[in-house]
């Protein structure tokens, strides 16, 4: 005997009582069901034989022939069971028709990585000027840890002297610059050389820089801020690529901050720090992933995303809450991420139109559908930019979390 | 607040005079989704009505690993039939065994489908209402439909609605009126996220992991163990109905998420306000409904794919924790050197759960950023928090109470795979070595004890002083 009520934060104490007391009356009544509250009831009358129905979706095909769903032609109703809902019992409701629809095969398998042509999605990425400064302890090490990592082979001999990828036979390109309209901000530490709060021996080896918003003093680039295509062109059949990529973490920093990842690719999560960090990300349409990376794994801990993602998926460490950056997953490589002069080039389009999402971490989204026509031969240029205040403001979803207190 | 409770009386007043009135359950929608403009809300409200149906009247939705439960059916002769008394039917039963047909219906064609409304075992008759108008003979073939399709998922329900609801809520929201004297608060399975599970720290929830929550309750919390009320087929079935609601429950959340990103109330007005894009809400619309004309039908078809794919990834032996040694003797060698291990750098355990163990570590004193937010927006009081944005402590280990389970083998699931939806990692990963796994599950273990024994102290102490130097 229940009194059931959905709406608890407007539940009073007082009302608790009288559904209490609903509840008494039900209970010595007899009866089966209960009363309380406003909006939603449960009908106590299940269990108590009287059907109600269970139909089955239109869209299944053929249901296997285990699961057999010819649903029997409803009872006839006794004038005793007066508390069937409105859907069910006296005229049958007709079978819901099963639809022509095969559904999908439920398993993708992982893409076979044929060497495609490889498009190299990242311009070239000289040591960023807003390095955060050198470190007095492990000098060396440092400067390693956070200079870029070189880039692999053969995305540089694909590279012309521009820095741009060269464009294959009857295909064009998409390039640009993001740039910020007024005077940059600069570049902030969010904890000061030997200020970090927790394992000031390790986070501390380094000032921890400030990555939200990195504005380049002198050409007003913005760097770090994807530009891709929502959803693969029509047609388009590349397979993602073969090799794994590296994601690190050096002096409670994760490197890189904005990383590029094909569905099905294995990101090796490193660990460069004589500690351990868990790494967390948030997808949206992939399992989340929460694992601790052993202190110094050079190994790596394999992540993958199966599906591809609409926004880029948050990436953290629990253990050290300042850590952050972002995995941009999409099943095509129509994609970049802009460097420390905020240019991005985007190579290997088949020619046509395409809007493009330009999303930087801070405001989220600065264009929903950036149109762009494409032809072939040619890369086409845009250049963006952006007032300080489309930069502080916030475009891109916020989920409303709700905070309950339990109490103790 | 007055005016309802006067409603309050007035059913009570209904109630005592009537007896029960007619109430109807409903599936309460997430905020999410009535966070979005109206023409989305109502795409939202018609696939969910669609594929999942009401709790009254339920849809069972075959992409998804739930076992509805199959239409069973056997068939029978008919040894006799009166004509005058068309309602009564003597079939052999003697081919079925479990001649058990109450609630069950009588075919005697396609078309031809007669409500069983009583009968008697024994003698193998049949009474229908209303009486069968086709001339049955003697010898005759019958289908008799023992259990429709969708029986389990129904009496699943049935279940749900009897033991779980006033916690758990109609929807599986976990805002049953129970809920609010609660703490912790009942699991929203809307999510599809469940923190005890057998699988590894990706995956989630198997169904021998809701049937053991279910077995064995939830030690240290309200969460009752229903080992005496759901036996054989009344288990599972109770199983597939939380299955069931957690699918409903992330399907409305996925497309919630893919048209809250431009159809969001909030979203709306900040279009419509922004000079840059130049757009009316009418146009807004227009854009919306030729963006479900085009994809809604590919949109549905994906999600529910993603759903069907992950539950039933969780089923397969490959994703579940299993370890590659058989544990230690608890020995004080293994649980001093399971100490070292919650103290080092590898795990930080001592991080969330205390140096020792008393669940009051450094983390607890550290502002948590909410998930999914850009920018990050930190929790008002610090903390860890859990997915659903309540706040959760890291376990006293003294306590010696153990929500997943306190076979040795469940605490080390928890420590290998993580506890999901928390902020505690799975260590499987950076552990790569079962036998430190299992030296850690033997220092959780004997913690509650460590007071009575002085061997471990002692060699608690000579790791103290190992570690710190
Ligand atoms: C008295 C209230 C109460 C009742 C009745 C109740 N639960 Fe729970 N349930 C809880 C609470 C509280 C939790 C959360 C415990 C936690 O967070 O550690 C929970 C958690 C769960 C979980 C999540 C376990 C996990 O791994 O995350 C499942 C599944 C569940 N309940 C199913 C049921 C089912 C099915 C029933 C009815 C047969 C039921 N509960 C009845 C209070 C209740
Ligand atoms: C980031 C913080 C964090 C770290 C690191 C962490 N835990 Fe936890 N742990 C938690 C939280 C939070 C809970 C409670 C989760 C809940 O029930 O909601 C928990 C719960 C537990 C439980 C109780 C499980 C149960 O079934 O009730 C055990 C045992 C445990 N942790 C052991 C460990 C060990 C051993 C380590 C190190 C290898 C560790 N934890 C590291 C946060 C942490």
């Amino acid at each position: 005997m229940y009194d059931v009520q959905n709406r608890l934060r407007r539940f009073s104490p007082m009302s608790a009582l009288s559904g209490l007391a609903v509840a008494a009356v039900c209970l010595v009544g007899g009866c089966n069901s209960n009363e309380s509250g406003d909006h939603h009831v449960a009908l106590s009358d299940f269990g108590t034989g009287q059907d109600t129905g269970v139909s089955f979706a239109r869209r299944d095909a053929e249901p296997p022939k285990a699961r057999k769903v010819t649903i029997a032609k409803p009872q006839p109703k006794e004038k005793a069971a007066p508390k069937t809902p409105a859907r069910s019992r006296t005229t049958p409701a007709p079978l819901r028709p099963v639809a022509k629809v095969t559904p999908k095969p439920v398993r993708s398998k992982p893409k076979q990585p044929a060497e495609e042509k490889k498009v190299a999605v990242q311009t070239a990425k000289p040591a960023p000027k807003e390095a955060p400064p050198q470190p007095t302890k492990p000098a060396s090490d440092t400067q390693v840890a956070l200079a870029d990592k070189p880039e692999s082979t053969p995305d540089k001999e694909k590279k012309k002297a521009g820095g741009r990828p060269k464009l294959a036979e009857g295909t064009g390109g998409f390039a640009g610059t993001i740039k910020y309209d007024g005077t940059p901000p600069a570049p902030k530490d969010i904890y000061a050389l030997g200020q970090a709060p927790k394992d000031p021996a390790v986070c501390g080896a380094i000032a921890i820089p400030n990555q939200s918003l990195i504005v380049n003093q002198k050409n007003n680039g913005v760097k770090n801020v994807f530009v891709y295509l929502r959803k693969k062109p029509k047609g388009y059949k590349g397979k993602g690529p073969k090799d794994s990529i590296v994601f690190d973490q050096k002096f409670c920093v994760f490197f890189p901050r904005n990383l590029i990842v094909h569905t099905n690719q294995t990101v090796l999560v490193k660990n460069e720090d004589p500690i351990v960090h868990n790494t967390h990300t948030y997808p949206a349409s992939n399992p989340g992933f929460n694992s601790a990376i052993g202190a110094s794994d050079r190994k790596g801990v394999p992540l993958t995303y199966r599906r591809a993602e609409r926004y880029p998926v948050k990436v953290v460490c629990d253990l050290h809450s300042w850590m952050m950056a972002h995995h941009l997953v999409l099943d095509h490589p129509f994609c970049a991420s802009t460097d420390e002069n905020g240019e991005f080039a985007i190579a290997g389009l088949p020619p046509g139109k395409y809007s493009f999402i330009v999303w930087q971490e801070t405001p989220g989204l600065l264009e929903r559908k950036l149109s762009v026509t494409v032809k072939a031969g040619a890369y086409t240029e845009k250049a963006l930019s952006y007032s300080p205040d489309k930069f502080a403001e916030f475009k891109g979803p916020r989920p409303k979390v709700l905070t309950v207190s339990t109490g103790r | 607040m007055k005016f309802r409770n006067i409603l309050l009386s007035a059913g009570l007043l209904c109630a005592a005079l009537t007896g029960c009135g007619e109430f109807k359950s409903e599936f309460s929608l997430n905020e999410k989704t009535t966070n979005l403009m109206p023409e989305a809300e109502d795409v939202v409200k018609e696939q969910l009505h669609e594929y999942f149906g009401t709790p009254e009247d339920l849809v069972g939705w075959l992409k998804f690993p739930i076992d509805y439960g199959a239409e069973e059916t056997v068939t029978l002769r008919v040894k006799s039939f009166e004509e005058s008394a068309s309602g009564k039917i003597v079939l052999d039963v003697a081919a079925d065994e479990q001649a058990d047909y109450q609630g069950g219906s009588i075919k005697v064609s396609e078309e031809e489908i007669y409500q069983i409304s009583s009968h008697d075992p024994s003698s193998g008759t049949v009474f229908v209402k209303p009486g069968i108008e086709a001339k049955l003979k003697t010898g005759d073939e019958v289908t008799i439909v023992k259990r429709h399709g969708g029986w389990k998922l129904k009496r699943g329900r049935n279940l749900y609605m009897k033991h779980c609801v006033h916690c758990h809520g109609v929807s599986g929201d976990g805002e049953g009126p129970t809920a609010q004297y609660l703490s912790p608060l009942p699991r929203d399975y809307r999510k599809g996220v469940f923190k005890f599970t057998s699988t590894i720290s990706t995956e989630k929830a198997a169904r021998r992991d809701l049937a053991q929550t279910l077995y064995e309750g939830i030690q240290g919390t309200s969460m009752p163990s229903f080992k005496l009320k759901l036996i054989g087929d009344d288990m599972e079935a109770m199983v597939g109905y939380v299955r069931f609601l957690a699918t409903r429950g992330e399907f409305e959340l996925r497309l919630d998420g893919e048209f809250g990103v431009d159809y969001s109330k909030d979203v709306v007005t900040r279009r419509i306000k922004d000079e840059d894009e130049k757009i009316t809400r009418q146009e807004i619309i227009e854009e919306f409904r030729s963006m479900i004309e085009s994809d809604l039908p590919d949109l549905v078809d994906s999600t529910a794919t993603i759903l069907a794919e992950d539950w039933e990834r969780a089923e397969s032996p490959d994703v579940m924790v299993v370890p590659k040694k058989p544990r230690p003797e608890p020995t004080p060698e293994s649980i001093a050197r399971g100490r070292a291990l919650y103290l080092s750098k590898d795990t930080k355990c001592a991080d969330c759960h205390g140096v020792t163990g008393y669940g009051d570590g450094k983390q607890t004193e550290e502002y948590a950023q909410m998930p999914g937010t850009t920018p990050p927006i930190t929790y008002a009081k610090p903390g860890l928090y859990d997915d659903w944005g309540h706040p959760i402590k890291p376990r006293n280990l003294h306590s010696g109470m153990y929500r997943g389970g306190r076979r040795p083998i469940d605490i080390f699931r928890r420590i290998s795979a993580g506890i999901k939806g928390t902020p505690m990692p799975g260590f499987g990963t950076s552990l790569n070595d079962d036998g430190k796994i299992w030296d850690l599950v033997n220092y959780v273990m004997s913690v509650p004890y460590e007071n009575n024994s002085s061997e471990i102290k002692h060699a608690e102490k000579e790791v103290a002083e190992h570690t710190v130097k």
